[in-house]
């Protein structure tokens, strides 16, 4: 079927490698943890009881009803997450042809073609219902078993209805998102980063913040609060590392809107540290409370020099022809596990004038390539 | 063959496009106005993409706010700068529009062959050129049976051989299915076994038909 193998390459491939990392780490995880663990010392367990435990663990599901609204709780953020990549998806240009083509299919089709795609899109969780559900009948435990698996196919189909009526719909979502007048206002080049945030990455930038936060919880429980400088330092990298995946879609707005700023009289070191101030601006909450910490201006200052420095040798990183998501991660990572255990060492802060020499030095050299 | 009547088109609180009452019978029509006029707002909202007040009806019974299935059925559209996946083949978008329209693969073959695109067609989108990406959308309109079909600024990008072949499709579909094209351009349309083509002059936020004579 063309239609299924388009929305199959489109959507399905995309959610899967965009979001593989973070399935794989889950399900092994759950897998590892669940079923496979061998506890320390373990001599007391036959191989008998250690199976009846794993059944035990899978026949909870189904008999707790506890157990399987946590399950399907779960499940349903999945479907919510999958549910928004497609329909954001939907809305890209590149996308805009389904809606002039398909949409001749008559509703029961399509609907059959886009539950397809929602129950591909399940297939991690249709698996372990699957194989829940063959448990339980072996154990006659018959209702809790359809039920388990009754809900994911409800949750499917009414995903197809969302799609096929999105699809349908007489609009391309064309509203504008600041008021008239927002748009009307002056635009400097150090601003036009600011007004792309507000207009296209406000769920990137909520859920930055709330990795933020996160990294502010994480630090604080395993970071003494009496090393105020080794604190502040780690939540300092934590922010700009967040703030990565903004970072490489600031850079993508650049390279497909802003092709024309090398033809203009403005000069490198002027477009250098504008990435830097964005996010300077959009950091000021997390730094202002990064600051309360410190006595010292000049000490507070060395925190937010060090996170711009860091946000700038990040920027660079995509100035490499060819460079990915995947491959920009990998840097980010390294970059990140490095700069983490050097904040240990004495004299660390000498690293944030180094960090502005190689960024610059090599923004300078790679930037007209 | 297509009634428009109290069509409003606005973005926010701008209003781009009022038409109280349009009657187009079955005819080639030259949509025709400066930039900005909207000329593809108004072509993209009979295609069915953009959100409208008022009432667009094909045939005297497919209304496209009542009957949206039914009405793309005979409507295609060809975008002024198609954009595909990058992954895409042409040929897998031969197969998904042939699939849609009702019609076989086979179908996009003589369309193809004229423009010279089969060598290039198992290859994927990000290596086609502007103009070869043009070839590819209008080739997608012409296949199936539609009743109407338009074509946002066609000949842009497109080299003087292919224009040529393309006039001469849209002659033939004309004649021998009476197919209606609503074609936007800046140049003006030139037929060898036609007469000129109706002027649909969008302008000062509305859309009229005028006389070819005073255009």
């Amino acid at each position: 079927m063309p239609f299924t193998k388009i929305l199959i390459k489109i959507f399905v491939r995309g959610f899967y490698k965009r979001h593989l990392g973070l399935l794989v780490f889950s399900i092994c995880t759950f897998l590892l943890y669940g079923f496979f663990i061998a506890p320390l010392n373990q001599t007391h367990l036959t191989k008998d009881e250690i199976t009846a435990y794993n059944l035990i663990v899978v026949l909870t599901l189904l008999e707790n009803p506890f157990m399987l609204i946590v399950f399907y709780v779960i499940l349903l953020v999945y479907v919510v997450k999958s549910a928004q990549y497609v329909l954001q998806q939907l809305k890209d240009k590149q996308n805009l042809f389904l809606r002039y083509s398909t949409t001749a299919l008559g509703y029961t089709r399509q609907w059959l073609h886009w539950s397809f795609v929602q129950l591909l899109l399940l297939i991690p969780f249709l698996i372990y219902c699957i194989f829940s559900f063959l448990v339980g009948l072996t154990y006659e435990y018959y209702v809790a078993s359809f039920v388990l698996v009754a809900f994911p196919l409800l949750v499917i189909a009414i995903c197809g209805i969302i799609y096929t009526w999105q699809i349908n719909k007489l609009s391309l979502g064309e509203k504008q998102v600041f008021s008239l007048g927002v748009y009307r206002w002056r635009k400097p080049i150090y601003g036009i980063f600011l007004y792309h945030i507000g207009d296209q990455l406000k769920i990137a930038l909520l859920v930055t913040k709330l990795v933020v936060v996160l990294v502010f919880v994480v630090t604080n429980l395993l970071v003494s609060s009496e090393d105020v400088f080794v604190s502040s330092y780690i939540k300092a990298l934590g922010i700009a590392t967040a703030h990565s995946f903004l970072i490489y879609h600031l850079h993508q707005f650049k390279i497909n809107y802003l092709g024309l700023l090398k033809n203009l009289p403005v000069r490198r070191v002027y477009i250098f540290f504008v990435i830097g101030l964005t996010y300077l601006i959009i950091t000021l909450p997390e730094h202002l409370i990064l600051l309360l910490n410190f006595d010292s201006t000049i000490e507070a200052l060395g925190v937010i020099l060090f996170g711009i420095s860091i946000v700038s040798l990040y920027q660079v990183t995509l100035l490499n022809s060819g460079i990915t998501l995947i491959k920009f991660i990998k840097i980010i990572f390294l970059l990140y596990v490095f700069y983490f255990f050097m904040v240990f060492f004495p004299y660390w802060w000498l690293a944030i004038p180094l960090n502005f020499l190689v960024a610059y030095s090599l923004f300078y050299r790679k930037y007209y390539q | 063959m297509l009634k428009i009547t109290a069509f409003e088109k606005s973005y926010g609180t701008r209003k781009i496009l009022e038409i109280p009452s349009l009657h187009l019978p079955t005819h080639i029509y030259w949509v025709k106005g400066s930039n900005g006029a909207g000329k593809s707002t108004l072509l993209k909202s009979l295609a069915g993409l953009l959100s409208f007040k008022g009432e667009v009806i094909l045939e005297e019974r497919y209304n496209l706010r009542k009957k949206p299935n039914a009405y793309r059925k005979l409507i295609s559209f060809s975008e002024a700068e198609p954009h595909y996946p990058p992954f895409l083949t042409g040929l897998d978008l031969i197969k998904l529009f042939a699939y849609t329209k009702g019609t076989s693969t086979d179908s996009a073959t003589p369309y193809l062959t004229d423009l010279g695109m089969t060598d290039y067609l198992p290859e994927v989108i990000s290596t086609y050129s502007s103009g070869m990406l043009k070839k590819l959308s209008i080739v997608l309109a012409f296949l199936g049976s539609p009743k109407m079909i338009l074509l946002d600024e066609p000949m842009n990008t497109l080299d003087e051989a292919s224009k040529h072949i393309i006039y001469q499709w849209i002659e033939e579909k004309y004649s021998k299915s009476q197919v209606t094209f609503l074609i936007s351009s800046h140049q003006p349309l030139v037929f060898t076994n036609q007469p000129p083509p109706e002027i649909l002059l969008v302008a000062q936020q509305t859309a009229q038909l005028v006389d070819y004579a005073l255009h």
